[in-house]
């Protein structure tokens, strides 16, 4: 029998995810649907929101062949390419809200043009609970977001960069001009 | 081979052994492997204040040291740059005879010389970490 709540946060069926990335998916979901309750906004941003954060990864474990097919992207590194891929699969079978859709193609670099869709997603995405790192932290952030969102936006877009740097990862154009938008 | 050389080889085997073992499990204790694979939290039912000070002259390890500590349960109520310098190996300053904390604290951070403390009770800490050269952070897997 299928529970509501199994309804809920069911993945579409193209969707290409581990049990692990599940749970990822359903945490996220989870949070964005608090923050969504607490900050008492309108139901279609509402469902953006859940919706956004059902789908972020849906091609997350995909292989890299079919991401790039999807992706029409043939140079970026395959890590940042399931955004764009799950984004390019919902347009083709009619989904058209484009904050839903921004949200997902940029969510692993962020975009300074996002709603705040994009801006919700990508702070869920950091601050799930199931994360290993900064676990006091990043609680504390997600708690506050409804009271401050723009405020922990910009301490998340300052925190991943700083990951970015002290790991010697590269900074994407989009990243840094999200930045630029929040500073 | 006669029995007393027998018995002084298997003797010094004993002896090589047992040196490598003890060897193995110093180095392991100091190494961010051991951190890394390891739990260790601030003792149940204890509030430790701690403050960590950086003397490593990297950038950024004391608020990173501070975000693991907090995890583990250590009250950090204080960060920064030690004012008195640089040093290599990672100092943890007991001010309060807090034993275990200091030595569940080394363990976090994947060795440290503990050393008794003069009284800090008007700053209300229990223990200072300085942060040495040789400390290691752990990495902080994220994958979007």
């Amino acid at each position: 029998m299928t529970s509501r709540h199994d309804t809920h946060m069911q993945l579409p069926q193209w969707a290409i995810v581990s049990p692990k990335r599940r749970e990822h998916i359903v945490r996220v979901t989870t949070l964005l649907d608090g923050w969504a309750a607490l900050m008492a906004i309108e139901p279609a941003e509402r469902a953006a929101w859940h919706d956004a954060g059902l789908w972020h990864d849906a091609l997350r474990d995909a292989d890299e062949p079919l991401l790039r097919k999807l992706s029409l992207d043939e140079r970026s590194p395959v890590e940042i390419l399931h955004g764009a891929a799950a984004a390019a699969r919902l347009e083709s079978i009619g989904e058209t809200r484009r904050d839903v859709l921004d949200a997902i193609r940029w969510h692993t670099l962020g975009n300074p043009d996002w709603a705040r869709t994009g801006q919700a997603l990508f702070m869920a995405d950091f601050l799930e609970p199931g994360r290993k790192f900064m676990v006091a932290e990043r609680a504390w952030l997600a708690h506050m977001v409804p009271d401050d969102f723009s405020g922990v936006f910009r301490q998340v877009v300052k925190v991943r960069l700083e990951w970015s740097l002290r790991e010697g990862k590269g900074l994407h154009r989009e990243t840094v001009a999200m930045w630029n938008t929040v500073r | 081979m006669t029995r007393p050389r027998l018995i002084l080889m298997g003797g010094l085997l004993v002896v090589a052994v047992t040196a490598g073992v003890v060897g193995a499990r110093v180095w392991y204790a100091r190494s961010p492997m051991a951190a890394l694979g390891d739990t260790t939290s601030a003792p149940q039912g204890q509030r430790v204040k701690v403050e960590v000070l950086n003397a490593s002259g990297v950038s950024g390890l004391a608020r990173r040291a501070t975000f693991l500590l907090r995890d583990r349960g250590f009250d950090v109520v204080g960060w920064g740059n030690d004012p008195r310098g640089s040093r290599d190996e990672t100092l943890i300053l007991d001010y309060t005879d807090k034993p275990e904390a200091a030595e569940r604290l080394a363990r976090v951070l994947g060795g440290a010389q503990v050393e008794r403390g003069k009284d800090s009770l008007d700053r209300g800490l229990d223990l200072t970490v300085k942060l040495g050269s040789g400390y290691r952070p752990l990495v902080e897997v994220f994958h979007p």
